[in-house]
């Protein structure tokens, strides 16, 4: 059993079908998945279910991924929820954006399930910052 | 746009070689005005001096000499100043023509990237539901289903590669492909190069050497990039190779270091030598996979950092292709 079991995963994708492909995928890694839609439902469950690790598309319409993730990061609640970001754009220049918004890891889409497995126990197993 | 991308914005347009030419032109245009003034000043002073001077009377207007001199002098005057004309539009023309060009191709580079950024949002669906089928995630595959699956899988790992080097092609192209450099050891990238084609070596049979000096050679380089260059080379030599090795070869003569991969494969026929490193170009009996930009990408790396990259070979006698690039300390 890895670090990621029973662990509520809330992630957010503006295509069914890659919802529904990550969807499959969490559960067998035994995982709580939680869908949405677009950012702003991204956020609003965020804050609602407080899961334990927030995967979010990075090109979405509306708000955008990292734009998403960079309102998590400021808010009290949900500051602590470390997030991963998976993105089809450049990931030379994405690096530092990533940073800037504060994720805690990106992805390249197309990508490798044992890398975001990967990703994802990292990010877990991080200690995070007390909720101040 | 912020401030220091202003800046950034007006450096490039200072540095574009096209705004460089119309600056220059317009300077070029000037001086050709004072010239042209220059010019014609000449005709009307000697016409003066004929008429005061060396005629000294108005008599000579009402010779018909006279007359034609005037005549073709005026003449002289308006085809310096249609020609004057004529130079400048063409030249205007030349160099809206070449400007369009220039916009041409970044609107193509453009599209090639976007474009390439359209396939990996659809791909990351058709690997995920793949890789999920495969392992087992939509219940236990028959014997028989794991072949196409396997063969899908196989395609989508190319398309991907081939989206990653469109993408690079794209931004070479545009001159947008930066580089990020450290200092890094090159017997460590061609440790991990070589390791990661271990695998296709060994499932064609072949001997796969890394020779390097034990004292660490510095390279002040992208890692990533530079992996990409060699990663290309030894798969490439692993490709063309039916049977034999391949060598990577590491040296360093003073301020150079050398990179160098040998194998013992079919070789390239002395005509095709010239057009390996452009993009698309693929030579000999295309029984291989492969779509022909690797080599114009390592290219580009390589000069990016300084370098060069040659090839000697021969049909049927191997190829050894070098990388030398500028050492460190
Ligand atoms: N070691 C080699 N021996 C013989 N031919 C070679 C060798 N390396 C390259 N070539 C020839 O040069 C061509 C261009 O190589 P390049 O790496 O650019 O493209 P590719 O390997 O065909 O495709 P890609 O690298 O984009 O997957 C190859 O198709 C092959 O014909
Ligand atoms: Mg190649």
């Amino acid at each position: 059993m890895g670090v990621a079991t029973g662990k509520t995963v809330l992630f957010a994708d503006d295509e069914e079908s890659m919802r529904k492909v990550l969807e499959r995928r969490l559960t067998a890694w035994g995982c709580r998945p939680i869908a949405a839609t677009n950012s702003l439902d991204a956020v609003r469950l965020a804050r609602e279910r407080r899961p334990d690790l927030i995967l979010l598309d990075d090109t979405m319409p509306g708000l955008t991924g990292l734009a998403a993730c960079h309102q998590l990061k400021l808010g009290e609640d949900t500051r602590h929820i470390p997030v991963l970001v998976l993105t089809a754009r450049d990931s030379r220049t994405l690096a530092a954006e990533v940073r800037t918004a504060g994720a805690d890891g990106f992805l390249q889409k197309p990508f490798e399930f044992t890398e975001l497995l990967q990703l994802i126990e990292g990010a877990l197993a991080q200690p995070q910052p007390l909720r101040s | 746009m912020t401030p220091p991308e202003k800046e950034q914005r007006a450096r490039q347009r200072r540095l574009d070689p096209l705004e460089e030419l119309r600056a220059s032109t317009e300077a070029w245009l000037s001086q050709f005005n004072i010239a042209f003034a220059l010019m014609s000043i000449i005709p009307l002073l000697i016409c003066c001096y004929l008429i005061t001077v060396k005629f000294f009377s108005l008599s000579i207007l009402a010779g018909i000499n006279g007359m034609y001199f005037l005549f073709a002098v005026i003449l002289a005057l308006l085809g310096l100043l249609a020609g004057r004309q004529v130079i400048r539009t063409v030249i205007r023309r030349l160099l809206d023509a070449n400007e369009r060009m220039d916009r041409f191709q970044t609107m193509q580079s453009e599209f090639v990237h976007h474009v390439a950024h359209e396939f990996r949002s659809p791909l990351a669906i058709i690997k995920g539901a793949l890789d999920n089928l495969r392992d087992g995630l939509y219940g236990t595959l028959t014997s028989e289903q794991v072949e196409p699956l396997t063969m899908s899988n196989r395609e989508v790992a190319r398309l991907r590669r081939v989206v990653g080097d469109l993408l690079d092609i794209g931004q070479i192209e545009s001159g947008k492909l930066a580089l990020h450099r450290e200092l890094l050891v090159l017997q460590e990238v061609l440790r991990d190069v070589t390791q990661a084609c271990q695998a296709l070596s060994t499932e064609r049979g072949l001997a796969l050497e890394l020779q390097a000096p034990e004292q660490p050679i510095r390279v002040h380089a992208d890692r990533d990039r530079l992996s990409q260059v060699f990663l290309n080379l030894v798969t490439n030599a692993i490709k063309f190779t039916p049977r034999g090795g391949v060598q990577v070869r590491l040296t360093r003569n003073g301020a150079a270091t050398q990179v160098e991969v040998a194998d013992s494969g079919r070789g390239i026929a002395r005509e095709d030598l010239g057009r390996l490193f452009v993009k698309f170009e693929r030579v000999g009996a295309g029984d291989q996979e492969g779509s022909g930009l690797g080599l114009a990408i390592a290219k580009a790396i390589v000069e990016l950092h300084d370098g060069r990259i040659w090839v000697e070979s021969e049909s049927n006698r191997g190829s050894h292709f070098f990388v030398r690039l500028p050492a460190e300390g």
